[in-house]
């Protein structure tokens, strides 16, 4: 015979451990999931219980654990002795009495299949058939001063079936025990005791008020039980009778005998078993409750409005960047007009060019005492993207790049996120922490690579752009050609006709070739603008769709990776939820009616 | 016996002592500000913060109520069901408490004395700390806190006694519900002068009743312990049992007078407990009056000893205020720091590359002023000659002024230094949420930016500043036109200086250029050019020197303002948080330093003997 005898619930208590090991793998993994600490140690705390329970199922035959429980010197050792007949435990004046545990089996229990916590207890055997399948564990106090006792009975409780609490007239509702009560009442059967009902008779004859059953009977309904099953007995005089033989005294009616045939012939197998699966069933209730409680919300959905709120920080925020970039390029505006002067001129040869040359090298005067190098136009951007960046002040760089992340952060922590994780995301290295993807490298690049595209649509030009440049060029080219060569014409026609010029013939030739080329600058000035104010709102409109579009999604990507992570600890969170509540159910279903009315009756429910 | 006791003199010596009156009045502020905290998670407890406040109050300013001085109190006290009250009839010598076998019955301390024939009759307070008078006549509701007085309805067995002492019966102090009302046996064990505790034969060695024994002993109380429900025979044994098991682990255990064993009578006998017929009642009563005979004598050693209890616990009973005020200390500390980093960025991104419009205008005017006019021919010269330096000086400056990142948008830059500084609080916040109840209630009081209102204020006031800034320095232009057009003959100093300054310049070109030469050449000319326009560049240096004092004061002004603005508008705000909250302990942090010095002076002041109210 088996605690678990379908083959069902074996299969399911296997579910249950695969569940259980399921989280505590998550627990121990460093979860992104903000669990509270006070959570995990509590859901820690009930797994290790359910396992022992889990242990207990595997025992055969399937043996009940009764613990006795109660404050000193309510006379749990005298009840003991008094249901064993023999003695057991040791009873007295001293308090405490009862130092370490008593466990009182049937001496065919094989004692290494009992739970861990009652293996290293004195124990006793018996050989009485009605408790065959029961274990009764005496156990110290939880109230006196000896604060190790109290440990003791913390070791033994997890084990524990069912609890029989013994009460005084003194001492049934003392706080101490009303805690261990409160925490122990949804996962384990309990029946409770009225002892020493002799000194209640005698002390109630002489006071008014409600007589203490019935106090407790009360205390019991406030505290969750609906119908607690009491005992009132006086556990002295039938320690007296049946361990000492003594018979010589008028006996006190009290409830023994229903104690004795409850726990010998009513708690029979099937109320054994029926009790096991409401322990393991309440054990359940409290760590579905806890997953219940700890499961975090559905973070797809968070993501999504998070992603919003992100999406638009960031256009307003790298916008921000942007500007700051052309702003700093202002100090380059110089070299930059110089170099898209240059690179619109090129190809221009003849007599406007030779002019051209000249006239950037009295433009620039000055700017030869700098470095100029002719490199290519890629790594010269570069280079004056990099000039760019450094006109930034190291520490306003940094300032707005954490001002970002920090913005980012607080929106996240709005929303209830997770922000350690989050933060960690957001590096480009998952290693190095220092890595944004605002870094000085990431922003020199982008700089420079829109100054490169800039320069690309300014010299090769699309549509209407196109055929003006190819005409200024052509007239750039032909034009004082045309104008030397009709000088030229009309000076050897004054040849031919013998007319030497004059110095005003001379005068006006030479003006009107300086017009034509002043003309034609102002032509190319027009047609291939170069001043700075013209290409620094085309690069700000370059600069801020490049950030948005290129190094915003980093960021939106981290926040995609984090809710990634948090699902998966999610579902496998439901996952186990949904295991263990199965196998609740089933056993709820399981559940005899016996179980129920052997026992108090506890509300789930009741917080 | 009556005690002999002086009154006048008792009340006086405790009540005129100002430093035991500042010390119970920061205990009752801590008190109260643990109160609304909550004390969850730490060493200290609401029972034993009690405790200590009561011991401190019953010796230094206790309530008025000629009773309270004027009588010897005894406080009955232990565990549920232990016959707390069957011991205050023993002890009054007659049925007044109420006997009750549903254990935790008494949920309300209870008085019992005879009124004295006295004149002016005596009187009680209507306060004990929280616990409020109330006569039986009025139920109130069990969890009130409160006491009552009882005059016993049936002659007692020793009249004198209740007229000489007050004796207090008090709830129990073990049942479920006892966390609700063990306070009020807290108060009344403050004001006792002497204790019975009592305890049966199941309960004598029981965790929490021995523990507030411990802690009636170690505060100075004098205690008589009696033991009930015993039979007979184990009288003795168990008296022996008590005093191995409990009084041998136990400090100032010198202070149990006596072990009383009360064996339990035969059934239906227990009503006559306190009549004449049992000896208790008489031996307990002598011991109380021997033991009480110089009650101002045990006052004052139970009062050395109080100042060393409470001062013992100094340490638990200032933690947690020194953990709030550390936690609160850290927050101002970050609001600072961030404050401090909005102002320097302020000042590196804005201010420090303020040109100010208005400054040149002020130049422009020095200059104008200098200038003779159009209409002289000799500045009309200088001015052409003037041009070419100019040119070449404006080419060369586009290669040495570099690197000014101008133009910034003032608001646009202060809403994100607004917004930086709020973000990384929050963050910040956030961060150390989890580690304190402190960071968590600032975190939620954070995230309502709304409520707190500072970025409107900022705003309102950055506005009335910038008004304010603006018309300043507009008064200061005006100033400078209204005295130039004043002192018309400085002008005219000024330009003719001028002149001279350039025609000096010039002479000395051709001058130099001549002597080289040894004659006149073209280059004399590019000489006198150069010499006009260094001139022009240094009288125009001067002139900015002249406004850039106006323009650093200017800027001097509005660092501090931005300074004050954040100070006033942030850092004041945010250093209230959390609500409620951070403005108390900042003022509640004195307590941390003042509670001590005011015990050690206490202590000082009983140990040297002399009366407490005689130094300064």
């Amino acid at each position: 015979m088996t605690a678990v005898s379908d083959q069902g619930l074996l299969q399911q208590i296997q579910a249950v451990r695969l569940a259980i090991d399921e989280i505590l793998n998550l627990l121990d993994s460093s979860p992104v999931t903000p669990f509270s600490g006070k959570d995990v140690a509590e859901l820690r705390a009930a797994v290790g219980e359910l396992r022992i329970r889990l242990e207990e199922l595997d025992a055969e035959p399937a043996t009940l654990t009764v613990v006795l429980m109660g404050g000193t010197g309510v006379g749990k050792s005298t009840l003991l002795n008094a249901i064993a007949g023999e003695r057991i435990a040791q009873s007295g004046i001293v308090r405490p009495t009862t130092q370490f545990s008593t466990v009182y089996h049937h001496a065919d229990l094989k004692l290494d299949l009992l739970p861990a916590p009652f293996r290293h207890c004195r124990n006793i055997a018996h050989h009485r058939d009605d408790l065959r399948h029961k274990v009764l564990i005496d156990t110290p106090d939880m109230d006196g001063s000896v604060v190790e006792h109290h440990e003791r009975l913390r070791e033994i409780l997890p084990a524990a079936d069912a609890v029989l609490y013994v009460g005084s007239g003194e001492k049934y509702h003392d706080l101490a025990g009303w805690k261990i009560l409160r925490e122990q009442a949804r996962s384990r059967g309990f029946a409770f005791l009225l002892n020493k009902w002799d000194r209640c008779l005698a002390s109630h004859d002489e006071s008014t008020g409600t007589p203490p059953d019935e106090d407790f009977r009360r205390s019991l309904r406030d505290a969750g039980f609906e119908s607690p099953l009491l005992f009132r007995v006086c556990g002295r005089q039938w320690e007296a009778r049946r361990v000492d033989g003594k018979t010589d005294f008028e006996p006190i009616p009290d409830d023994f005998a229903d104690l004795c045939r409850w726990l010998e012939a009513e708690l029979d197998d099937r109320a054994i078993r029926d009790i096991k699966a409401r322990g393991i069933a309440g054990e359940l209730d409290h760590i579905l409750s806890m997953l219940g409680r700890m499961t975090p919300p559905d973070w797809s959905r968070k993501a999504q409005s998070l992603r919003m709120q992100w999406e638009g920080a960031l256009r307003t925020r790298l916008a921000d960047h942007a500007r700051l970039l052309v702003e700093a390029a202002d100090s380059q505006s110089v070299e930059l007009e110089r170099h898209f002067g240059l690179i619109g001129r090129q190809g221009i040869g003849g007599i406007f060019g030779v002019y051209l040359r000249l006239f950037d090298r009295i433009m620039h005067l000055p700017g030869l005492l700098l470095p100029f190098s002719s490199a290519t136009a890629k790594s010269e951007m570069q280079r004056i993207a990099e000039r760019c960046l450094d006109a930034i002040p190291p520490t306003t760089r940094q300032t707005h790049r954490d001002a970002l992340r920090e913005h980012l952060l607080a929106l996240a922590d709005r929303e209830g996120w997770p922000i350690e994780p989050l933060g960690a995301c957001m590096t480009l290295d998952e290693y190095d922490e220092t890595s944004s993807p605002l870094a000085d490298g990431a922003l020199s690049a982008a700089l420079a690579a829109e100054l490169v595209s800039l320069e690309r649509d300014y010299t090769s030009p699309e549509g209407g752009r196109r055929v003006l440049q190819i005409l200024v060029r052509f007239l750039c080219y032909w034009l004082p050609w045309v104008v030397l060569a009709g000088i030229g014409v009309s000076l050897i026609y004054s040849f031919s006709n013998w007319t030497m010029w004059g110095f005003g013939e001379l005068f006006s030739s030479a003006l009107l070739l300086a017009a034509t080329i002043a003309g034609l600058h102002l032509l190319l000035v027009w047609a291939f603008p170069v001043n700075w104010e013209a290409l620094r709102g085309r690069l700000f409109q370059r600069l801020e769709n490049h950030l948005v579009g290129r190094l915003a999604p980093t960021y939106t990507q981290a926040l995609e990776r984090l809710a990634g992570k948090l699902s998966t600890e999610r579902q496998r969170l439901s996952g186990a939820h949904g295991v263990l509540k199965g196998v609740r159910d089933h056993l709820r279903r399981m559940e005899g009616e016996s179980a129920s009315s052997l026992f108090s009756r506890f509300r789930v429910d009741h917080r | 016996m009556q005690p002999t006791i002086e009154p006048t003199t008792l009340r006086n010596s405790r009540t005129d002592d100002p430093v035991g009156r500042t010390l119970l009045d920061d205990l009752i502020e801590l008190a109260s500000y643990y109160r609304g905290r909550g004390l969850d998670g730490c060493e200290l407890t609401d029972t034993e913060l009690r405790f200590l406040v009561g011991l401190i109050r019953y010796r230094f300013s206790p309530p008025e109520g000629t009773i309270l001085s004027q009588r010897g109190h005894i406080m009955v006290f232990g565990g549920a069901g232990a016959g707390k009250s069957t011991t205050s009839n023993i002890l009054s010598g007659t049925e007044c408490a109420e006997v009750n076998s549903q254990a935790g019955y008494t949920r309300h301390p209870t008085a019992i004395y005879l009124p004295s024939d006295g004149d002016p009759p005596e009187t009680w307070p209507d306060k004990l700390g929280d616990l409020r008078c109330c006569d039986r006549a009025q139920p109130g509701s069990l969890d009130a806190d409160r006491f009552s007085t009882r005059v016993p309805d049936s002659n007692p067995v020793d009249p004198e006694f209740l007229r000489a002492f007050v004796v207090w019966d008090c709830p129990d102090l073990t049942t479920r519900d006892s966390t609700h009302y063990v306070g009020r046996v807290v108060e009344i064990a403050a004001l006792a002068d002497l204790c019975v505790y009592v305890a049966s034969d199941e309960r004598y060695n029981d965790e929490l009743p021995t523990a507030f024994l411990q802690a009636v002993l170690a505060a100075g109380k004098p205690t008589l312990v009696v033991l009930t429900k015993v039979s007979e025979f184990d009288a003795e044994e168990l008296v022996s049992l008590f005093r191995q098991q409990v009084l041998a682990r136990m400090r100032c255990s010198e202070l149990v007078l006596d072990v009383y064993p009360v064996p339990t009578p035969l059934r239906g006998k227990i009503g006559e407990l306190w009549t004449s017929a049992f000896p208790h009642g008489a031996r307990l009563r002598g011991s109380v009056r021997e033991s009480l005979v110089d009650l101002a004598g045990v006052r004052a050693s139970a009062a050395e000893q109080a100042i060393r209890y409470v001062a013992d616990r100094e340490d638990s009973l200032l933690k947690p205020l020194a953990s709030d005020v550390g936690h609160w200390r850290a927050w101002a500390e970050l609001v600072r720091r961030s404050a401090h980093t909005a102002i320097t960025r302020y000042e590196a991104e804005y201010l420090d590359r303020w040109q100010g419009e208005d400054f040149s205008q002020s130049h422009e005017l020095l200059l104008r002023a200098m200038a003779p006019g159009r209409a002289n021919y000799v500045w009309r010269t200088l001015e052409y000659l003037r041009v070419p330096y100019r040119i070449l000086k404006t080419m060369t400056a586009r290669y040495m002024d570099r690197g000014s990142v101008g133009g910034v948008d003032e608001s646009a830059l202060l809403e994100s230094i607004r917004e930086h500084l709020y973000d990384s609080l929050v963050l910040a916040v956030a961060t150390r949420r989890a580690s304190d109840p402190f960071w968590e209630a600032l975190h939620s009081d954070l995230l309502k930016r709304e409520e707190l209102a500072m970025d409107a204020v900022f705003r309102d006031r950055h506005a009335q500043q910038t008004r304010l800034l603006r018309s300043r320095s507009r008064e200061a232009i005006q100033k400078l036109e209204e005295r130039l057009a004043e002192s018309a003959w400085f002008v005219r100093v000024l330009q003719a200086a001028r002149l001279l300054l350039d025609v000096a310049a010039i002479a000395g070109a051709i001058y130099v250029g001549y002597l080289w030469s040894e004659g006149f050449h073209l280059w004399i000319m590019v000489l006198v050019l150069a010499a006009v326009g260094i001139v022009d560049d240094l009288v125009r240096l001067a002139c900015h020197a002249v406004v850039r004092r106006q323009r650093e004061e200017i800027i001097a002004t509005q660092k501090q303002n931005i300074r004050e603005l954040i100070q006033s508008a942030y850092v004041d705000v945010l250093t209230r948080l959390p609500k409620g909250l951070g403005e108390r302990l900042e003022r509640l942090s004195g307590l941390c330093s003042r509670i001590p010095q005011s015990l050690r002076i206490l202590s000082r002041q009983l140990s040297a003997g002399r009366p407490a109210g005689d130094s300064p």
